[in-house]
């Protein structure tokens, strides 16, 4: 197909042009997702709108209450952040363990999210940490939680005209000591993740947030003191587990209850 | 559609098409050869270029997309004479076997040590995690690197 392409240099002509072409749009921002499915033909948008000159979707910013992570800000850019590697550890273990160096310069925390996939490293993080996504439209903006922004994979409650401005997280101490990001895949870098785990824990409770084992992700409390049996419980309620060419399910199940138990031995 | 490019210093006019990638506008329109396909999804490494500053596999970028950048491809990080440190050390050490993921290690392994004068061998392989290599196995690649920074006067730290 012959591509509409479009080139916009701020956030005015992002929002006019998404306005104008809608669902026949794609935003192209990093690209590593979406231009490695154009060129596998699994996607030919009729329109393609290059954002990666949009100043005001770019940078990591601190205010009163919120840490705000603009939509276009790299994986690289949050990694090197200090605030965020001191005081928001999941998201730092999410990024320092997505793709490459070079993916990670590339993609942008709008795109995983965008994208919705179970997998998406930056997302189990973002839900333990209560953040908030900000949509912005021609016509508006709308904060919405980010549990309430995923409908099952790659779907998510965007409108035609909308776009991912940046991400919100409540101001936190989640350090080192008392939170952290795990993923098991086939290898270190570039593998997507079966399974992946953040964790926080709060007084003598543990929450648990779970990516690639349902269809979007799930999130669980558990007691520090509770028994095998229970954890094993609550865990099999949150999840839904499936096969694909990545793992089985039962793998999926048995990989999450091990990781479960596992954090849970460390932080007695 | 025109775009500009500053490419290994200067400065280019080209014309490319909506889904022409930043690889193909090196090598077929620019004939700079050092930069190679592999995978073509990201993945491989052999087409690292220096991106505004940062190294970026060229097959998935859309050339259109970064009008009035700079890129920096293995043929400029190698001198008029002879070659740069990382080249030098690659060959001393046997860490070139076909040779094809060599340019995206030489980018990658350049950009590292333009960024630090102190590094720990952990650091130096994950800024390598992103190239692949079939032949080597890696340990002669990491020879090359390491050789190279002692000849670059860089400082190896404990882990």
């Amino acid at each position: 197909m012959n591509n509409i392409f479009i080139n916009v240099n701020n956030l005015n002509d992002l929002l006019t042009a998404k306005n104008e072409y809608g669902k026949k749009a794609k935003i192209l921002a990093g690209g590593t997702d979406l231009v490695v499915r154009m060129k596998n033909k699994m996607m030919d948008p009729e329109v393609i709108i290059s954002i990666r000159k949009v100043d005001e979707l770019k940078g990591i910013h601190s205010k009163k209450n919120d840490l705000i992570i603009g939509s276009l800000t790299t994986h690289s850019e949050i990694e090197e952040n200090s605030s965020i590697k001191k005081n928001y550890y999941p998201l730092f273990q999410a990024v320092y363990s997505l793709g490459s160096p070079q993916i990670r310069n590339l993609g942008t925390i709008g795109g995983n999210i965008g994208n919705a996939s179970p997998s998406g490293d930056t997302i189990p993080p973002l839900y333990i940490m209560d953040a908030k996504i900000k949509l912005m439209s021609k016509n508006g903006e709308r904060i919405v939680d980010i549990k309430n922004f995923f409908k099952g994979p790659g779907k998510t409650i965007l409108k035609d005209d909308e776009i991912i401005h940046s991400i919100i997280i409540p101001k936190g101490r989640w350090t080192k000591k008392i939170s952290g990001f795990y993923k098991v895949g086939k290898r270190n870098a570039l593998a997507i993740g079966v399974v992946s785990v953040a964790w926080i824990i709060k007084e003598d409770t543990i929450r648990f947030s779970f990516g690639g084992v349902s269809p979007t992700i799930s999130t669980t409390e558990i007691k520090k003191n509770a028994n095998k049996k229970k954890v094993e419980k609550e865990v099999l309620k949150a999840i839904s587990p499936i096969d694909d060419i990545r793992g089985s399910k039962n793998y999926r199940r048995d990989v999450i209850l091990n990781i479960v138990e596992k954090i849970k031995n460390d932080n007695p | 559609m025109e775009i500009r490019l500053k490419v290994n210093g200067e400065w280019k006019t080209i014309d490319v098409s909506s889904k022409e990638t930043l690889l193909q506008v090196l090598r077929e329109k620019l004939h700079l050869m050092g930069t190679k396909e592999g995978c073509g999804k990201g993945e491989c490494g052999a087409c690292t270029v220096i991106l505004d500053g940062r190294p970026v596999p060229s097959c998935i970028v859309i050339a259109a997309t970064i009008d009035g950048s700079e890129v920096v491809t293995v043929e400029g990080l190698t001198p008029n004479e002879g070659l740069n440190p990382i080249q030098n050390g690659l060959i001393e050490a046997g860490g070139v076997q076909c040779g094809f993921c060599t340019p995206g290690f030489v980018v990658s392994g350049t950009d590292f040590f333009k960024k630090k004068d102190k590094f720990t061998i952990s650091e130096l392989k994950r800024a390598l995690s992103g190239n692949l290599c079939r032949c080597t196995g890696y340990k002669k690649i990491l020879d090359g690197m390491l050789i190279a920074a002692k000849k670059m006067g860089k400082e190896i730290k404990d882990e």
